[in-house]
């Protein structure tokens, strides 16, 4: 009926003007809202592989990263405050600025794992060595290319525990190897230098060289005398 | 007995069995006894000879050496309906069997018609056995099942249709000029065969494919191949009524409508539909196609080729195989030889054509492999030219005569014994009265080239009456051709009129003599009144045997030998038909005698009468149509009668308005009993034929040419008397029909009941009613609306558009179409008295009568069988009819109309006054227009805001209103309601449909108005979601950072 519905419309104007502030509000709050989720998305990966980076990686960043991350939940708790009372514009500001620390952290984070991956990779002697020792030898393909695999993940910081558990076994691969031509008496490595670079006399061939030697028919053969 | 008196020679129960009307299904030797051979078969080409002219003879030897040389052969016969074919086929497959027992013949009669019995013959023949020819014969016998099936109608419409949509998807090849002219009938088709009316029609018991189906199924219970059902041109002139039905394609409306307009459109039709059976429909119908008859005919040939067997078919009549008949043909033309080796057993078939079919529909292609075309005589139309020859009819009748005479069984035997014409048993070779039968009767020769042939006698017929006869054939209905020459005049006149000559009561009356022919008149009509004077109790019967059986004139002749006639009739015939010998003059000695086996010669044309008169070719005229014959010159004389009926019938006092007097007392409108003209118009009133009549005419025009003074006295008051008794007969018929031309049984004064009643249905509709109730006031209403005259009419019809729903004026418009408004309220002025000096032909009283007759049934008008078809009884019976029929729907609908809106406006407004609602109104639109993009208030704001006055319903008005709604809504009958919406209603019209207009109006503003705020107030909904979803990203926040500084602080 016509009455009814003239009723209602009269009631609706009345409304009508708190509605249009709470229009205003509801845009805020989106932006807000967004802002957020992208620091969920930033926090994410950091609260992932902080664990594993902090045992195994790089223990003196965490002083860093505690100065900061102390910060954090007050300034987090303010900005709510601010939501809650409908003050938008400083819940933004707030979280805005935690935005640009774990940022910072981030970045952080990143320059570590650069520095730690790095700091595993065997130097080029090593490769000299195998080529030398004949049971590793052969290895020398593996052992290159997995060297360069790990030089290239030291660029980009693990997002979960699993790419880090993936990068850790590629070093410790490399590192299996590496530790077999450590395992090489320092004589037996010098004497191999020598050879490498023809100074190598019989002198050089210590009893100890040559137990090492001896160890096998193919380290025998691996080295000629020659005048 | 041994006088030649009332002899009877023949057994009666013989005349059905020789008379048979199919010839196919006579006994073998009752046809061969009555086979009369055909001399002249014209052969329209065989080798380079042309129009040789054969005898049956020859062509049973053709036949013969085709056999021996081993040669396929297509003999068609052409010929008119009943020129023969069917006995010559007969007489050629008996001949031709005796003399080649070996081969297979199968011969199909005609039958009823119908294609079920032409394929049950097949079957029957069991040249399809069922064990070796399983498929075939199971084939057969479906056809024949779908024939006899009660959907066959439905059957035929469902393949017409896909019939047509294989020609539209050039599956299906139908020649140009069988398809309809216009692209717009042809794309229409579809549609129209499938909208569900024009099926009903169609397939209905009276509809085309109705009357197919059965005529497919049972035949037409003739052998008349003419009558052959297919579409035709007006079974496309559909009825109104049909018209109205058709509503679920709008293509099938177009297309009835070019129907229903153009003649050419129809013939088109038919003629495409017509295409589609022959070609399509009836194959596909009984699932026998072309493809199947040829394989069948291919397989059962190969199988008689394997038995060392030959097939000779004799077809009667190839349309016998309608709808597979080109299916036949192919078979037909099918050669047992195939690129030099033999395939086929050889193929012998002799068929029978009409003209008619083997012009329109015999395929153009085939006829080239048709070995041997003859043509039965040189007939034409009309005429088969057989029985041209008298001798030829004589010999017809003769062996038919002898065939009635003779046992069935001495006519086996006779067959039996090689059926010899030497030897035909002959009743008149041992009957005692041969001689002097013979010489009065005439006689054939059976064996005219040879000494000693048989005579046989044409008793009771004798030459004359048999020439008489046949040359009097009513052509215009028949064709001159042997079987009607045999059923209709020597068959017919034996089996309804030769037992009589017992009685002394043969030869019957003229009228009553035959039905194919028209019995021709005395030479001198003064013969006749003498013999009905002297010899009343036989005068019938003589005037017959003058007319027929001689000369047509009662004069007596004595011939050079001393024998004496009357009417070239031997006295003979008289005595042996026990009649009296007519006492006449004797005209001459030796006048020629008709001789008793030729035929006499033909009489000589009547001789002018009443030749001293200018007016002569009228009496002349009106004796030939006293005498049996048609009216000439029935115009003028139709016209004497009526100024005669005009002036002498009191029509005042019959209580005949004058208009109807002018108009019908027309020429067109009487007709007179077998009048030579055709009737011009679809109602009359029609005159017997009777003597009373004839003298009245004949009167009239000697009244109409001769001064009263030069008549006799005694003449003259003979034609008095005469005039006066037979209008004492007619005058009641006579103003019968001028008060109701279509309807002369209902009562009196219908036709003013009916512009009285028109007067006040028209009173009301133009809303002159007004506030009259009593009877009195609403004949003073009924006179006032009278006078305004038609203006106000056209008038009432603008002011109606704003009052009343639109059918209201349209309606009103169309009861005046053609102006019978205004002939109506003429017709009430004058009749009412209204103007002039003279009372008019309405009373008050008969006013009063019809506003009781219509209070009693409630204004609803009954239906009236009166159906008046010219003039001012036409404009008012058709008023009358359109309120009949409309009125009752246009009062419901308005009444409907009227209701439905009050209803809106008790929706709208509840139980709120309306003040209370305007001004509540008036408020809301301020704060609205207050309140920016949210309202638009051009469109509510002149109305509530302004000056309202014009459009709103007032308070008072209102309530008013609800009074006469509750009374509407109370209303029982058609008058009731009619009375309050065509008077008070009709004036709240405006403002109640103004009012729901505008409150709808304002309903759907503030409608849309309110949903937009309830979006709004959604927005709310949307916020506290959007908070509760901020929240939870806080806290996802805290935690990911909680975990960040644990770790690190770990």
């Amino acid at each position: 009926m016509i009455l009814e519905l003239i009723e209602q419309v009269e009631e609706q104007l009345e409304s009508s003007t708190k509605i249009d502030a709470f229009n205003k509000q509801r845009t805020q709050l989106g932006k807000l809202q967004n802002e957020l989720e992208a620091l969920t998305a930033k926090l994410n990966p950091i609260a992932n592989v902080l664990p594993v980076y902090q045992d195994s990686v790089n223990p003196e960043i965490t002083s860093a990263i505690r100065s900061r991350a102390s910060s954090l939940p007050a300034r987090l708790n303010m900005a709510w405050q601010s939501t809650s009372k409908g003050e938008i514009h400083d819940a933004s500001e707030a979280i805005q600025s935690l935005s640009n620390d774990i940022s910072e952290l981030h970045r952080q984070l990143e320059q570590g794992w650069l520095v730690f991956v790095q700091a595993t990779l065997p130097g080029s002697d090593t490769t000299q060595l195998m080529k030398s020792i004949p049971e590793l030898a052969p290895r020398i393909p593996h052992f290159t290319k997995l060297r360069d695999e790990v030089s290239k993940l030291a660029t980009k910081l693990p997002t979960t525990e699993a790419e880090f558990s993936v990068v850790q076994k590629k070093i410790n691969d490399l590192h299996e190897i590496v530790n077999q031509v450590e395992d090489v008496p320092p004589s037996v490595k010098l004497f191999i230098r020598k050879v490498q670079s023809n100074q190598a006399s019989l002198a050089d061939l210590t009893d100890e060289v040559w137990e090492w030697c001896s160890e096998s028919e193919d380290r025998l053969r691996a080295f000629k005398i020659s005048s | 007995m041994d006088e030649f008196i009332r002899f009877k020679c023949w057994d009666d129960s013989r005349i059905s069995k020789v008379f048979s009307k199919v010839a196919l299904t006579v006994d073998r030797a009752t046809f061969l006894a009555t086979h009369v051979p055909i001399r002249e078969i014209a052969l329209d080409y065989q080798s380079n000879e042309s129009n040789e002219l054969v005898a049956e003879t020859d062509l049973l030897a053709e036949l013969q050496t085709c056999a021996l040389n081993d040669l396929h052969t297509l003999m068609i016969i052409k010929g008119i309906q009943g020129t023969g074919k069917s006995h010559l086929i007969r007489w050629l497959k008996e001949e031709y069997m005796s003399a080649n027992s070996a081969d297979i013949a199968l011969l199909i009669a005609r039958e009823d018609s119908s294609l079920r019995n032409t394929l049950q013959q097949i079957i029957d023949s069991e040249l399809f056995p069922a064990d070796s020819m399983p498929d075939a014969l199971r084939r057969l016998t479906e056809a024949t099942a779908e024939l006899s099936k009660a959907e066959l109608a439905q059957n035929l419409l469902a393949q017409l249709i896909i019939g047509h949509q294989q020609v539209l998807d050039n599956k299906l090849t139908i020649q140009e000029e069988h398809k309809p002219h216009r692209a717009r009938v042809f794309q229409n088709i579809k549609h129209f065969l499938l909208e569900e009316a024009i099926r009903e029609h169609l397939i209905s018991e009276e509809g085309v494919l109705g009357r197919l189906a059965r005529f497919l199924s049972e035949g037409s219970g003739t052998r008349e191949a003419a009558n052959v059902p297919g579409f035709d041109a007006k079974d496309f002139q559909f009825e109104t009524d049909l018209l109205r039905q058709i509503k679920h394609y709008s293509e099938a409306e177009s297309l009835a409508n070019d129907l229903a307009y153009e003649e050419k459109h129809r013939t088109s039709l038919a003629r495409y539909f017509n295409e589609l059976l022959s070609q399509y429909a009836i194959s596909h119908a009984t699932r026998l196609l072309s493809s199947d008859l040829k394989q069948m005919f291919a397989d059962v040939r190969r199988s008689l080729l394997a038995q060392g067997k030959n097939l000779v078919l004799f077809i009667e009549d190839i349309t016998a195989f309608m709808g597979i008949d080109q299916g036949i043909i192919d078979v037909l033309v099918t050669e047992h030889y195939r690129e030099g080796e033999q395939e086929y057993c050889r193929l012998i078939s002799v068929i029978g054509v009409t003209d008619a079919y083997f012009q329109d529909h015999f395929p153009g292609n085939i006829k080239d492999r048709i070995t041997h075309l003859l043509t039965l005589a040189h007939s034409d139309e009309e005429n088969s030219g057989l029985l041209d020859d008298p001798t030829t009819r004589a010999e017809f009748a003769g062996r038919y005569l002898n065939a009635i005479r003779v046992t069935g069984k001495d006519l086996d035997t006779w067959a039996q014994a090689g059926a010899q014409n030497a030897h035909l048993p002959n009743r008149c070779a041992r009957c005692q009265f041969q001689e002097e039968c013979h010489t009065a009767f005439g006689y054939i020769e059976l064996q005219p080239d040879e000494p000693g042939s048989q005579r046989v006698g044409l008793y009771p017929f004798n030459h004359q009456a048999l020439t008489t006869m046949y040359e009097s054939i009513d052509t215009q209905r028949y064709k001159k051709t042997p079987r009607i020459f045999i059923n209709g005049i020597v068959a017919h006149v034996m089996q309804n009129h030769a037992g009589q000559i017992a009685e002394g009561k043969f030869p019957p009356p003229p009228q009553r003599l035959g039905t194919v022919f028209n019995v021709p008149r005395l030479q001198s009509q003064l013969d006749s009144s003498t013999l009905s004077s002297q010899y009343p109790a036989k005068a019938a019967y003589l005037e017959t045997l003058f007319r027929v059986w001689g000369n047509r004139e009662v004069v007596r002749t004595v011939n050079s030998e001393g024998s004496s006639f009357i009417g070239a009739i031997p006295e003979v015939v008289f005595s042996a038909f026990d009649l009296p010998l007519v006492e006449t003059t004797i005209e001459a000695q030796g006048a020629p005698t008709p001789a008793p086996t030729s035929p006499p010669t033909p009489p000589p044309s009547q001789p002018p009468s009443h030749q001293q008169a200018s007016y002569a070719h009228f009496l002349d005229a009106i004796e030939a149509w006293r005498q049996g014959g048609s009216l000439e010159r029935y115009e003028k004389i139709t016209n004497w009668l009526i100024s005669f009926i005009a002036s002498a019938i009191d029509w005042e006092s019959h209580d005949i308005h004058p208009t109807l007097l002018n108009e019908l007392l027309q020429q067109r409108f009487f007709v007179i009993k077998d009048q030579a003209g055709r009737k011009s118009s679809s109602f009359y009133l029609e005159f017997e034929r009777s003597e009373d009549l004839a003298l009245v005419i004949y009167a009239l025009t000697i009244m109409n040419h001769e001064p009263f003074e030069s008549i006799p006295a005694d003449q003259l008051s003979g034609y008095f008397a005469t005039l006066s008794t037979w209008l004492e007969n007619e005058e009641q018929r006579i103003v019968e029909f001028i008060r109701h031309p279509k309807n002369p049984t209902l009562p009196p004064r219908t036709l003013e009941n009916m512009l009285i009643t028109d007067g006040l249905f028209l009173l009301g509709l133009e809303s002159m009613l007004g506030q009259a109730n009593s009877v009195g006031e609403i004949y003073q209403a009924l006179i006032g609306s009278s006078q305004a005259g038609v203006e106000v009419w056209q008038k009432a019809i603008g002011l109606s558009e704003g009052t009343h729903t639109s059918n209201w004026p349209r309606l009103m418009a169309q009861l005046n179409r053609h102006g019978e408004v205004g002939t109506i309220k003429d017709e009430l002025i004058k009749g009412l008295s209204c103007s002039g000096e003279d009372a008019g032909f309405i009373d008050a009283s008969m006013v009063f009568d019809v506003i009781d007759e219509l209070n009693q049934v409630g204004w609803e008008l009954p239906a009236m069988d009166l159906e008046y078809p010219i003039g001012f009884g036409q404009k008012v019976n058709s008023t009358y009819t359109i309120l009949q029929r409309d009125m009752v729907s246009l009062v419901d609908e308005e009444t409907r109309a009227v209701l439905d809106a009050s209803k809106s406006l008790y929706q709208l407004i509840g139980d709120t006054s309306l003040d209370t609602l305007y001004q509540r109104t008036r408020e809301l639109l301020g704060k609205l227009r207050a309140t920016r993009n949210l309202y638009d208030g051009q469109q509510l704001d002149p109305i509530f805001q302004g000056n309202s006055s014009n459009v709103l319903l007032a308070t008072q008005e209102y309530a008013d209103l609800h009074e006469l709604i509750s009374a509407l809504e109370e209303a029982q009958v058609l008058g009731e309601k009619f009375n309050l919406l065509a008077g008070p209603l009709s004036s709240y019209a405006p403002q109640i449909r103004n009012t729901v207009q505008a409150f709808k109006s304002l309903e759907q503003a503030l409608l849309r108005i309110h949903k937009e705020l309830q979006q709004k107030g959604n927005v709310s909904q949307d916020l506290r979601e959007i908070s509760e979803a901020i929240e939870k990203s806080y806290k996802e926040v805290d935690a990911l950072i909680k975990v960040i500084g644990s770790e690190a602080t770990n």
